[in-house]
């Protein structure tokens, strides 16, 4: 999280941009009709933070933009662009796997994991695939049996045992201390 | 900007000496005796006792239903099914007291999922009296760590535009993992100073969930039994005098303002209203819904506008809840 004085809301340069439609395909997602509004992507840039949070930003927000200054969130958080030897990499949010988890089983695969595979996943522990019911190729969207979006794990293999290795689990919220 | 009459008024108040009864009930219950003689001032011997045994018993554990993303009744189904026992609130549509539960309510699932929120009974009201209306643009004052921003979102199905303002860095990482939680979009959150935030008449709702003494939820924390002195009160109460007139100003002409604050200090609650009615000439009170005592008109030989009879009180001893005030103000169109 960050926000200082200075921060500004700014839109994806092209490079960001096709970070994140890249990360969306790699998923199996439709990019020509994306399930997040590319127009209204804005970053937050906070100078000398070392990522930028992407939100899908209301459009009423115009209406005030000396405010931007004191802006601290706003609107639909889908991630965050961090630069590797100043290459973009996207990494999704939570709120990004809750809107994609309605595509689960249609347009793309998601890591399905049981009751059992749910309660290691929100530790944070990487979850056996016995407590999947379904397994996607590599990054995904993990959800539960009711489809309710767990958060992102990959897909690993050690030892020739498979595993789902949790990226980001709804038991942040908690570990992280609210 | 403080008036010179609400400091004037402010220390006569807190220039007043506890009586006999006061120190020797303060002994009894372990309080600073200027709180207790307030207690009795306002609700005669009999009530403060009655008061100061009810803030014995430990506030219920309470949680807010999300109804933005599951059916209330869903919600009890699933946490019963988990060993959880809930009772509906009996004023507030979306609230349940947690009568038992196996594990932390904070700790669930479903709590992970955004299906809840865990918050005080008499927090979940200001809220309601506010009434948001989607499309309405509101702002909430001191927003965070959230309760009242999500509960705006979720009462118009994430359609209100909300600015939500906190200025500490701490409690604004809260604010946001909240409405990310539970899955809310239509917000800016801002770090500053809502005194300071330069709107001029564009709001057509703000809350101003105040800083307090916090002297209302003694029964989550009695700590707060001796830890905040006059001084200190005196700090408080000006600080949300100037709020308050900020609030007011950024108001749209017509727009309503709640004014909450979770004490039972009159000095944080009538005295801080009725300085700004006494002010301005564009303010009316309203009249609430929820269930409450009215405002006390007189204190410690201070007089307040009458009109802030019309404000809410909630107690312990009378409403099971945290000890609370509320009012609900609105500026007069054009």
């Amino acid at each position: 999280m960050q926000a200082e004085k200075e921060a500004r809301l700014r839109k994806p340069r092209p490079e960001e941009l096709d970070a994140i439609m890249r990360f969306l395909r790699s998923l199996g997602v439709d990019t020509v009709n994306p399930p997040v509004e590319v127009e209204s992507l804005g970053l937050l840039e906070v100078p000398g933070a070392v990522y930028r949070d992407v939100f899908e930003v209301p459009e009423w927000i115009t209406v005030k933009p000396e405010v931007y200054g004191l802006l601290y969130a706003t609107g639909y958080y889908i991630g965050l662009i961090a630069y590797r030897r100043g290459q973009p990499i996207f990494k999704p949010g939570l709120p990004l796997a809750h809107r994609l988890s309605r595509l689960c089983g249609t347009a793309i695969e998601c890591h399905v994991v049981d009751e059992a595979g749910e309660r290691i996943l929100l530790y944070g522990k990487p979850v056996p695939l016995d407590l999947t019911l379904n397994v996607a190729g590599g990054v995904s969207v993990v959800v539960n049996t009711r489809n309710e979006a767990l958060g992102w794990a990959r897909l690993r293999m050690r030892g020739g045992k498979g595993y789902l290795e949790p990226l980001l689990d709804l038991g942040w919220y908690l570990r992280r201390g609210g | 900007m403080v008036t010179s009459s609400f400091v004037s008024a402010l220390n006569r108040i807190l220039s007043a000496k506890p009586s006999p009864e006061a120190l020797r009930l303060a002994e009894r219950y372990g309080y600073l005796p200027y709180m207790v003689e307030r207690y009795i001032r306002i609700l005669g011997p009999q009530g403060a006792r009655e008061l100061l045994e009810a803030n014995e018993e430990p506030m219920p554990e309470t949680i807010r239903c999300n109804d933005y993303l599951i059916d209330c009744s869903e919600l009890v189904e699933r946490l019963q099914g988990k060993g959880f026992e809930l009772a509906p609130l009996r004023f507030a549509p979306h609230g349940y007291e947690v009568l038992s539960s196996p594990v932390s309510v904070g700790a669930t699932h479903e709590y992970l999922l955004g299906y809840y929120y865990v918050q005080d009974p008499a927090s979940m009201l200001p809220v309601y009296e506010l009434r948001p209306m989607p499309g309405e643009f509101i702002l909430d004052m001191a927003a965070a760590p959230g309760g009242k921003a999500t509960q705006i979102l979720q009462l118009t199905m994430d359609r209100a535009r909300l600015i939500a303002v906190d200025i500490s860095r701490r409690r604004l990482r809260a604010l946001r993992s909240h409405l990310s939680r539970m899955r809310f979009s239509n917000y800016v959150i801002l770090r500053a100073d809502s005194r300071t935030l330069g709107f001029s008449s564009v709001f057509d709702a703000v809350l101003l969930d105040a800083p307090s003494t916090g002297e209302g939820i003694i029964r989550k924390d009695p700590a707060r039994k001796k830890s905040r002195s006059p001084t200190d009160l005196k700090l408080v109460a000006s600080l949300q005098r100037e709020l308050l007139e900020a609030g007011v100003e950024y108001l749209r002409p017509g727009g309503r303002l709640v004014y909450a604050a979770c004490t039972l200090a009159a000095e944080e609650g009538e005295l801080v209203v009725s300085s700004i009615l006494e002010e301005r000439e564009d303010l009316e009170v309203e009249p609430l819904s929820i269930p409450h005592e009215p405002g006390v008109e007189e204190f410690m030989g201070v007089e307040f506008d009458p009109r802030v009879r019309r404000c809410g009180r909630l107690y312990p001893h009378i409403h099971g809840t945290e000890g609370f005030f509320v009012c609900k103000l609105r500026k007069r169109p054009g």
